[in-house]
């Protein structure tokens, strides 16, 4: 009986049906249907043979996250069982977060700010890149959630913008 | 000159490693530094003598001209090796290490004056006669004569560091507007990276080919040409791949590009290893761009095809030896890739992480430069670059082979790389005929994102059906990594993954 496993990688759902036919394994996903055999090598590596070609399988989990490698392709995933496909909702303070871990070198707004679009707000730098969150919409600074100096995670929200009066 | 006993590699990643490697093969004793963020990091485990510098910000540590001299005087070092970025080009640096008594592994402090600074270095190439960028370069401009100088050049503009390299600083200004905060920011990373914010202007010459001249100089007045690179793969105006020699070059080219880097690198009075840039456009007209005064990122591929090994020559130099002048050949063809720690999937975002997994490609011809190691934390304080990979073959057609397959098998998990993009890059149709102009990334990778990683889906979904498989029907919560499974798991006879925790 084919499994139906859901995938979340980079917080979008990828649904897989993964069934075992003697030897080989058929997964599909949206369209496609790969068939192959897995066999075991060293403790997290496998090979796996598809379309007359054999891969090595590299894999790794740390906590919920998982990481595999295979045919030179990288995947980052969580494992979302048979969830229906449910969306985490990115939407939200998304526009106005830190894209990565950094730290805030520059605070240009205020309080009580009127902001237009595009409107440069807080910069981060990280990896001596400067990266410039700007205001998606225009609005009225609600909240500044960050101070120079300050070191950020990624994706944690640096301002809170309200719709203009 | 006194020979070598120790040498204190001044800086962080694979390079430091690179010359650690390098001091091994000639017996000398290697000393490491390493900021608060890098206790952990490869270079000063391998270090035969490591010294704390402190903490994580550069300007703290690897910038830290007395805290780096003082660590090379605990680890009783008697050479300094700068390598590249941060402090490799600071004149500061190199007569403080001169003035404690020890050997600075590249120009004396007078040249990199001379040269480091860009405004300085076109004067040099002028006088010897050298065509250069039209741009604006004068030492301490302000912001002003900088925005007036842009409206007499004509938009689109470069600005530059004029002390950097490595695209750090660098911005392309192609409208008015976007101006004032494109010197503002180029300022605040231009000082971050190299201790000073002064900048320069040069027009943006659209259509061009980044080629540039690996020299090599002793103190006795000999320079030699090894050869060009090309360098015209950049994404942000920072090079992601290289090639030696230049797809591009005839012969002709070739010579008069060595014969102008050694014009200006005798005219300067150059010593050690050094790299002059020249921007060359499609009618093969070139234009001096500047010298870079230390070992490049992507001296490999000059190693490989030249048979020199450039920083055992640079402390051969150091101490006094005479190059031997055999005339250089170079021969085959050498690719570099720069591997980050960069999302492609998120606009090229810094990613930082834990490595989970390193299995690093090896076999004929394939070569890794690099800082990594397993359960090590990638910091977010520094530049991304993790590793290089690097393939010599016969042909170029036989390297770009060689390198697709070496990065396939590259893996490392844990933290995300740009190595599937590097794979688009030199798979694709245009890389393989050599169109390799400055703008190909924009050509031919706008928007780029990666594929469906079908099979990587595919494997996944294998992986978590066996996990399922094990536990009994109504067994509750997440099949997390557990040791209780019972014998009959098919899990346990594939073996189990390997654990994070795993030399974290």
């Amino acid at each position: 009986m084919p499994e139906e496993i859901v995938l979340l990688v980079d917080d979008e759902a990828v649904p897989l049906r993964v069934a075992r036919d003697g030897e080989e394994w058929r997964v599909s996903a949206g369209r496609h249907e790969v068939r192959a055999r897995l066999a075991p090598l060293e403790p997290g590596v496998f090979t796996l043979t598809t379309g007359g070609r054999t891969y090595l399988l590299h894999a790794v989990e740390a906590g919920e996250r998982r990481a595999l490698h295979v045919g030179g392709r990288t995947l980052e995933y969580r494992v979302e069982r048979r969830s229906g496909g449910r969306r985490r909702d990115a939407a939200g303070s998304a526009d106005l977060s830190a894209p990565m871990p950094g730290l805030v070198t520059g605070v240009l707004v205020r309080e009580g700010d009127p902001v237009r679009p595009g409107q440069a707000l807080v910069i981060v730098e990280a990896m001596k890149m400067e990266h410039v969150i700007r205001a998606a919409r225009a609005g009225i600074v609600r909240r500044l959630l960050v101070r120079p100096g300050q070191q950020v995670e990624g994706g944690a929200a640096v301002a809170e913008i309200a719709p203009p009066p | 000159m006194p020979r070598i006993q120790t040498v204190l590699a001044a800086n962080r990643g694979e390079i430091a490693v690179r010359i650690i490697r390098a001091c091994r093969e000639l017996g000398l004793r290697a000393a490491a530094v390493y900021s608060d963020a890098d206790a952990d990091a490869l270079h000063p485990r391998l270090a035969d003598v490591r010294v704390p510098l402190g903490p994580p910000e550069p300007r703290e540590s690897y910038l830290n001209i007395g805290r780096l001299i003082d660590a090379a005087r605990r680890a009783e070092a008697d050479a300094v090796h700068p390598g590249y970025g941060f402090l490799a080009e600071s004149a500061e640096f190199a007569a403080a290490v001169r003035d404690a008594g020890m050997v600075w592994v590249g120009p004396p402090p007078e040249v990199i004056a001379a040269l480091g600074d860009k405004a300085t270095a076109r004067r040099v190439a002028r006088e010897a006669g050298i065509p250069e960028v039209p741009g604006y370069a004068e030492p301490g401009a302000s912001d002003e004569a900088l925005r007036a100088a842009a409206r007499r050049l004509g938009l689109p503009v470069l600005i530059k560091a004029a002390a950097g390299g490595g695209g750090l600083g660098m911005r392309l200004v192609e409208r008015e507007e976007a101006l004032a905060e494109a010197l503002r920011a180029a300022r605040r990373e231009a000082a971050a990276a190299f201790g000073s914010g002064g900048l320069l202007l040069e027009r943006y010459l659209p259509e061009v080919r980044h080629i540039e001249v690996q020299v090599l100089a002793d103190q006795h007045g000999s320079v030699l040409a090894l050869g060009e690179r090309e360098c015209s793969v950049q994404r942000r105006r920072q090079k992601i791949v290289e090639e030696a020699p230049s797809p591009f070059a005839s012969p002709a080219l070739r010579a008069r590009l060595a014969h102008a880097a050694r014009a200006v690198a005798a005219a300067a009075g150059y010593v050690s290893a050094g790299t002059a840039e020249f921007l060359v456009d499609a009618d093969e007209r070139f234009y001096f761009l500047e010298m870079n005064t230390r070992l490049q990122v992507e001296h490999p591929v000059t190693e490989a095809t030249a048979g020199v090994d450039l920083v055992k020559a640079q402390l051969r130099i150091a101490e006094g030896e005479p190059l031997r002048l055999e005339p250089v050949e170079p021969r085959g063809h050498a690719i570099e890739c720069r591997v980050y720690a960069e999302d492609p999937a998120r606009d090229f975002r810094p990613s930082p992480g834990v490595i989970r997994l390193l299995r690093e490609p090896a076999g004929p011809g394939v070569r890794v430069d690099s800082g990594l190691r397993e359960g090590w934390q990638v910091p977010v304080a520094y530049d991304p670059l993790l590793s290089k990979v690097i393939v010599w073959d016969r042909t170029r057609e036989d390297a770009i082979d060689r390198m697709a397959e070496a990065l396939r098998r590259y893996v490392i998990l844990g933290c995300r790389t740009n190595l599937d993009f590097l794979q688009a890059i030199v798979g694709h149709e245009a890389f393989r005929r050599g169109e390799t102009t400055t703008r190909f990334v924009e050509r031919h990778f706008p928007g780029w994102r990666p594929g469906e990683p079908l099979l990587a889906l595919a494997a996944a979904g294998i992986l978590e059906a066996l996990r399922e498989a094990a536990p009994p029907a109504g067994a509750a919560g997440p099949a997390g990594p557990s040791g209780a499974r019972p014998a009959s798991d098919p899990w346990e006879t594939i073996g189990p993954w390997r654990m994070g925790a795993r030399g974290a």
